[in-house]
């Protein structure tokens, strides 16, 4: 599939992920730079939301708005994934690498540091 | 080959250190203990002896010498911390022997707790799933102090440390300066009380947001419609307690 094809292929324009990926880390990468890009509205919203001191109808109208934004605008909606196989189950958070993409590495001596443990 | 006490006399710092200088070297109370000459002839081969070699060079055969801490006043730290010991101790070292030649009295290396991070992975994904691998990363680190210099030196000895440093091995300087009240009161002055406020960049443009949404039609209806119903039940109130006053009135009469 060429690369125009893919920075369209949610309706709006994405920034293709640098190195190898698949459709699930573009997916990811999608939601990432959407989020990042609606997160000051969304606190705003938020912060209506939860102001007791504003009426009540604006702070439903809030949270309508809200829940009216699309999910990929969420951060929540987000998912940590191995950099280099895209795989969302079992992903270090220190190396942001899958278990099995971890041990092939540090087993190569690839990971600095990284030993079999012994005690 | 040994070093002389008269060539031991002539060491000096620097003449750029601006800090704290001790002139005469005899007088330093550690470098006697330190410097365990008997060890220089095991150490090093008959060839090396033969030749003239640079004081600074042949120094290296020995543990790196301190000066003396005399006013107690803490400059900075310098912590040095890598996966494997070798780089730090030889890294502390290398600092510590800067840290002479600029005249920064300093203590250390002290080895701060080890930090032991591991992880768990299985061998397969099926049969082999209940066999686990055991991996670990320890981080050794070192603790260097820097006593009684000015920052300018203590800033010049990292610069130095930046220039030289190792791959994989981290070095994290902190640098203590002291302010007079009187600046620290000329500096809140200058702050905006209005920027006070506001804690951060971030929070500053939520806040700008949610203005612009509350100016928003579907937002302004609401607070327009509540602005009124506040002032309608306080007219009525107001006529409320008018007529009440009225009667009382009337029944005085």
């Amino acid at each position: 599939m060429a690369i125009g094809n893919l920075a369209n292929r949610f309706g709006i324009p994405v920034l293709i992920p640098g190195g190898r990926f698949n459709a699930r880390m573009l997916r990811d990468h999608f939601k990432r730079q959407q989020s990042a890009e609606h997160e000051v509205t969304v606190n705003a919203l938020r912060y209506i939301s939860r102001n007791t001191t504003l009426p009540p109808r604006a702070r439903i109208e809030a949270q309508l708005q809200m829940a009216a934004m699309p999910n990929y605008t969420k951060i929540m909606s987000t998912k940590n994934r191995c950099t280099l196989s895209g795989r969302g189950r079992a992903v270090f958070r220190a190396f942001r690498l899958n278990r099995f993409t971890f041990r092939q590495l540090a087993r190569a001596g690839k990971l600095s540091g990284v030993i079999r443990a012994m005690w | 080959m040994r070093i002389s006490a008269s060539k031991l006399k002539n060491i000096k710092p620097a003449s750029v250190t601006g800090g704290y200088a001790p002139k005469v070297i005899a007088n330093h109370d550690l470098l006697a203990k330190d410097l365990d000459l008997s060890i220089a002839a095991d150490e090093k081969d008959a060839a090396l002896a033969s030749k003239p070699v640079p004081l600074a060079v042949e120094l290296t055969y020995y543990k790196p010498m301190k000066w003396p801490v005399h006013h107690n006043h803490l400059t900075g730290d310098i912590t040095v911390r890598s996966y494997g010991i070798y780089n730090v101790e030889l890294f502390s070292d290398f600092i510590l022997r800067v840290g002479y030649y600029l005249g920064i009295p300093m203590t250390g290396p002290t080895p701060l707790p080890l930090k032991i991070e591991s992880w768990t992975t299985i061998r397969g994904p099926f049969i082999h799933a209940k066999s686990k691998d055991n991996w670990e990363r320890k981080t050794r680190s070192r603790l260097i102090k820097c006593w009684d210099c000015t920052p300018e030196v203590f800033e010049l000895m990292m610069s130095v440390v930046e220039k030289y440093g190792i791959p994989n091995l981290g070095v994290k300087s902190q640098l203590y300066v002291d302010h007079s009240l009187e600046s620290i009161k000329k500096d809140l002055n200058m702050v905006d009380s209005v920027a006070l406020k506001t804690v951060s960049k971030e929070e500053d443009a939520v806040l700008a947001r949610v203005r612009e949404l509350l100016a928003d039609p579907a937002f302004k209806r609401h607070l327009d419609a509540d602005a009124e119903r506040v002032k309608t039940e306080a007219t009525q109130e107001h006529k409320r307690l008018e007529s009440e006053v009225d009667a009382e009135v009337t029944a005085q009469v």
